[in-house]
């Protein structure tokens, strides 16, 4: 199973392995995600406090698989119509198979993120909210490069699939799009994951704002920058 | 080839290769897999009601996907003799029954993509009162839904370019 999750890694997985879909592979692709999203996840709530680090190791898988379930139907249904060839099954196991590469590369880069927040100013100091603030801007990094590169992995596996650049690049960019959508929606629901300074710790805050996060930034007419900007402080 | 008796294998036909079923509209069964199109269509959208009446709840649960549905029956019927004649005045040898059928799919395709989307809608209903956000959700999800519902009917306009030569304008069916 390492062998196979390293090839993974290295983008040089065989369009065969999504032609007849594994349930061992499945399986080890769902114990690498919750593997290296957990720890990963341990390290982003670590700074605030260390029950703030333990709800986080739960949520950050949670948010992956859910927005995974959510979205499923529709990525299924978007693959079939643009014309990947690829089945309900088969969109599945390639959505999973970048998320748990993106999960592995989080799972590396744990031990850095904790030598980060090691140098971060700590809570209790005065200068908490440069704390915050660095490792905010770490973990956005940090999770961008791993997606990036998780990205690159499946339009490499699509490619091999569908047989064209075009129809790739349209389901690749379809999936984006709606798991971003979703995935945005739903990291919302699930927040804080870093925790704020001013606030208590918390394992979720959805009951106590029900405006939904795009629906904050785009349509509320409460939404003036100020507001933004202190929205953000209390979900970051 | 879509077996008209498996709905499953015409959904799964419809999404993976609209032009098959297109296809098949023109021969003998034709009439049980234009009625299964629009049944489909009919019901998808029924389901996707659901979601849209789940944000207010209470009566709006049922009233939410009836008019949804009727409201979509209403607009195919009303839309398909203009679509007849314009096919006609594209100089297409089109029977009724053929177009009527291209109608359907498109409906039935767009139906189907709308279920795809009602779980990420129904996620968005739970998480905001803001019925102006959702509404503009809603509206994005049926463009989205009518974008891929026309493949279909291209798939059909496809099929005349090479019998006539012309091509029906996928745009006269919105």
């Amino acid at each position: 199973m390492i062998k196979h999750l390293k090839t993974l890694v290295r983008g040089e997985v065989d369009a065969r392995c999504l032609e007849k879909p594994n349930v061992r592979w499945f399986l080890g692709y769902c114990v690498a995600i919750v593997l290296g999203s957990s720890v990963y996840g341990a390290t982003v709530g670590l700074w605030r406090a260390p029950l703030q680090s333990i709800f986080t190791a739960i949520k950050f898988p949670l948010l992956i698989f859910l927005t995974c379930i959510g979205n499923g139907a529709v990525n299924g249904m978007l693959a079939q119509v643009l014309g990947s060839g690829l089945s309900f099954r088969q969109t599945a196991f390639a959505i999973l198979m970048s998320f748990a590469v993106a999960s592995l590369i989080l799972g590396g880069f744990s031990p850095i993120t904790l030598f980060i927040l090691y140098n971060a100013p700590p809570l209790a100091s005065e200068h908490a909210i440069i704390g915050h603030s660095v490792m905010l801007l770490a973990h956005v990094c940090v999770i961008a490069f791993a997606g990036v590169m998780a990205n690159r992995r499946l339009f490499g596996l699509l490619r091999k699939m569908s047989g064209h650049d075009t129809t790739a690049r349209a389901v690749l960019f379809s999936w984006l799009a709606g798991n971003l959508f979703l995935g945005a929606q739903l990291a919302w629901n699930l927040r804080p994951f870093i925790g704020s300074p001013q606030l208590a710790v918390l394992h979720h805050r959805f009951h106590q704002d029900s405006q939904s996060s795009l629906a904050i930034i785009s349509f509320s007419s409460r939404c003036r920058t100020r507001k933004i900007q202190s929205a953000c402080w209390k979900t970051c | 080839m879509p077996d008209p008796e498996n709905p499953i294998s015409l959904l799964e036909n419809l999404l993976k290769f609209p032009g098959r079923v297109v296809h098949e509209l023109h021969q003998t069964r034709a009439a049980i897999l234009t009625a299964w199109l629009l049944i489909f269509g009919i019901v998808g959208v029924a389901i996707y009601g659901i979601v849209v009446g789940a944000q207010s709840g209470g009566a709006q649960l049922w009233i939410a996907p009836a008019k949804l549905g009727l409201g979509t029956l209403l607009s195919v019927l009303i839309c398909l003799p203009s679509l007849y004649i314009f096919a006609c005045l594209g100089g297409i040898d089109a029977q009724l029954r053929s177009v009527c059928g291209a109608l359907f799919a498109a409906v039935c395709l767009s139906s189907i993509l709308l279920i795809g989307f009602a779980p990420v809608a129904w996620i968005f209903s739970q998480s905001t009162d803001s019925i102006v956000f959702m509404g503009t959700l809603h509206l994005l999800f049926w463009l989205i839904r009518i974008r891929f519902g026309l493949r279909a009917a291209h798939h059909r306009s496809i099929e005349n370019i090479s019998a006539n030569g012309k091509e029906i304008f996928s745009d006269e069916l919105v």
